[in-house]
């Protein structure tokens, strides 16, 4: 199959990087496994913001209906009133989100990829396909990134191909904690009890400082093995520590007790005013109860 | 008991089951237009005491300008007509990608309230689905708190007891108390889990050792930065602002209370005088006139509590954050001060 990532009309995309949001990831998995039982693969279109130095950011996505001939790869038909309405409705919601390309699940791109391609190049220009591999044939959710690059003998484009590009994951910082929460829920469906479903603040800071226990004790360790001369020393890990150690802000006893102290009265009269306040606010849902009832 | 409307009605859900990809497009949305508030429709079905979240879409926020426009400018009415074609098209986009469409709620982000959702507002329309379709649920969640390195998401339902309140919208302090609704009780918190579906599952393994996530970007560790101090203010100011505006409620209903005491004086004086009215009516065989209707009117003249008891609600999960937020922070003082007693 060498000639099958082939086709004609492409051109060389500025594209040089992919950035995906990890909310894309879940939209396709989703997308794969609501299909029916006679598609082979699903593919839908990507939106998200293309900038100057190459990077292409996908943010989001939705499905597209599709239908493709399986034996003959020949026949592809998209769903394009779905995905005009589709697109008219993201652009409601969001309108720095454009479309970017499409993506599709599977593990290799073939001539209805091709055609597929042709396709977004006239939604957007240079389209990004991403290939996430939702059937797990790799043996792990893999995802791969690819742009058209032309072949051209003066201005004759003869053919052009899938090139493959990096990808990686761009989550933002609140969606690293949403993703944190799914990680251990995770790790609690494989038996891991330890940690509830919906961890408050406090629990949360409790595995945050064992972790860094944890973290600090595997350092002390290879300190201790470094110099001891069981190891030998790492150069830009020992400037690395050596660096993060002078970070800590020094200060002599007095000035920090002052500090800690004050810090500490602070949010020890903050937590007393709010157990006022509870009681307070029990107190007045009580008067509001009486009974306003004439006595005749 | 009421058992009986029990049995008649769905089994009422006791937990809610969360798709991952639900909170991830929750976040997705509500971050993106932070500090705004956003909306949006929950999708997925009921089954058995199990509330089963699996998709949602956001719904469009009103124009800027159309506050300007006023409450019942012509703005508005455009805007609820676009709204509806929305949803409509939206639907049918959802129904034609085979996703669940059956609407089992709908969430909102708290915006830069501090995890404050509660208003009449808020239960208007929470009212407004659970007459209808009885397993319905508000997600709400929390930028802020989220960005702090935990995840915020609630789900919330009004308790049986208020719908009652609602369905009679008698919001005198009487018709609280017959019905035995305090502001602890207006809303009830579902219990949510998380459910991944085993693909997503192989795509979090990939996830959780990527780069991204490991390292000097794990969220773990970006937890303990001493910087919530802005929040922790922020959520006081909240609480003040709060404070302030049930204390204005306290001296209306005062007021209220000492009309009442200093008209319930005139009110028996006209009443004993109407008696003696109809006394004299009855003597002369005509009809006696309606003793109690002034009573009546004295009564229908209490102003509604509904926004006192939510003011009393809003306070207290104030309270329970800013609690939970400073305590927070005395263990993150002791973290600190023990580094400062490993340097010396």
């Amino acid at each position: 199959m060498e000639s099958t990532d082939i086709f004609v009309g492409g051109e060389d995309s500025g594209a040089r990087q992919v950035k995906v949001s990890p909310v894309v990831l879940f939209n396709v998995a989703d997308h794969y496994q609501r299909r029916t039982d006679d598609k082979r693969r699903v593919i839908g279109t990507l939106l998200g913001r293309v900038n100057a130095n190459g990077t292409v950011e996908v943010t989001n996505c939705f499905p597209l209906p599709h239908s493709e001939k399986v034996k003959e790869f020949k026949e592809v038909a998209v769903d394009n009133i779905y995905n005009e309405t589709m697109h008219t409705l993201h652009r409601r919601l969001n309108t720095t989100e454009e479309p970017v390309g499409w993506y599709a699940t599977g593990t290799e791109t073939d001539i209805s990829s091709v055609v597929i391609h042709e396709f977004y190049a006239r939604e957007c220009r240079n389209p990004v396909h991403l290939l996430v591999d939702a059937g797990l044939v790799s043996g792990r959710f893999d995802v791969n990134a690819f742009v058209s690059t032309a072949y051209q003998i003066n201005d004759r484009a003869l053919s052009s191909e899938l090139r493959p590009i990096p990808v990686c994951m761009k989550p933002g910082k609140a969606e690293k904690v949403g993703l944190d929460v799914l990680f251990k829920n995770r790790r609690r469906e494989e038996g891991d009890k330890s940690l509830p479903i919906m961890a408050s603040e406090i629990e949360n800071l409790e595995k945050s400082m064992e972790r860094l226990l944890e973290l600090l004790d595997v350092v002390g360790k290879n300190v201790d093995a470094v110099v001891a001369g069981e190891v030998e020393g790492n150069v830009t890990t020992g400037r690395f520590l050596a660096e993060t150690l002078t970070m800590v802000p020094r200060m002599n006893a007095s000035d920090f007790e002052q500090l800690f102290g004050d810090n500490m009265r602070d949010l020890l009269m903050v937590a007393y005013l709010c157990k006022l306040t509870q009681t307070q606010l029990i107190v007045a849902e009580k008067l509001l109860a009486i009974d306003t009832t004439p006595k005749h | 008991m009421d058992s009986a409307t029990e049995v008649l009605d769905q089994p009422q859900i006791e937990r809610v089951q969360l798709e991952g990809l639900v909170v991830m497009k929750v976040i997705k949305h509500c971050q993106e237009n932070f500090p705004m508030t956003v909306m949006g429709q929950l999708l997925g079905m009921d089954r058995n005491e199990t509330l089963e979240i699996t998709n949602c879409y956001p719904f469009i926020s009103p124009p800027t300008g159309a506050a300007t426009a006023g409450p019942d400018g012509v703005d508005t009415v455009a805007f609820e007509r676009e709204q509806h074609r929305y949803q409509r098209e939206m639907m049918w986009c959802v129904r034609e990608a085979r996703i669940d469409h059956q609407v089992v709620g709908w969430y909102q982000s708290s915006g830069s309230q501090m995890g404050s959702f509660l208003s009449s507002q808020w239960i208007e329309t929470q009212f407004n689905y659970q007459i209808n379709l009885s397993n319905i649920v508000c997600l709400v969640y929390d930028p802020v708190r989220t960005e702090e390195g935990t995840l915020s998401i609630h789900a919330y339902r009004l308790t049986k007891k208020f719908m009652d309140v609602m369905r009679k919208q008698d919001f005198s302090s009487l018709g609280f108390s017959n019905l035995s609704v305090s502001a602890s009780t207006i809303i009830e918190e579902v219990p949510v889990t998380l459910h991944n579906s085993s693909l997503i599952n192989a795509a979090l393994v990939e996830l959780d050792y990527a780069d991204e996530f490991s390292g000097a970007n794990d969220v773990e560790l970006s937890r303990l930065s001493i910087s919530d101090k802005p929040v922790l203010e922020q959520s006081m100011d909240f609480l003040i602002s709060d404070l302030d505006a049930l204390g204005r409620e306290q001296s209306k209903y005062s007021y209220y209370m000492r009309n009442l005491v200093r008209g319930q004086g005139q009110l028996l004086e006209r009443m004993r005088k109407r008696r003696a009215e109809n006394a004299n009516r009855t003597a002369k065989g005509e009809e006696p006139l309606q003793e109690d209707d002034d009573v009546q009117q004295m009564f229908e003249k209490e102003p509604s509590r509904l926004d006192t008891k939510i003011l009393l609600k809003e306070l207290d999960s104030y309270v329970e954050s800013i609690k939970s937020l400073a305590s927070e922070g005395i263990v993150k003082q002791y973290g600190v001060s023990g580094v400062q007693a490993g340097e010396e």
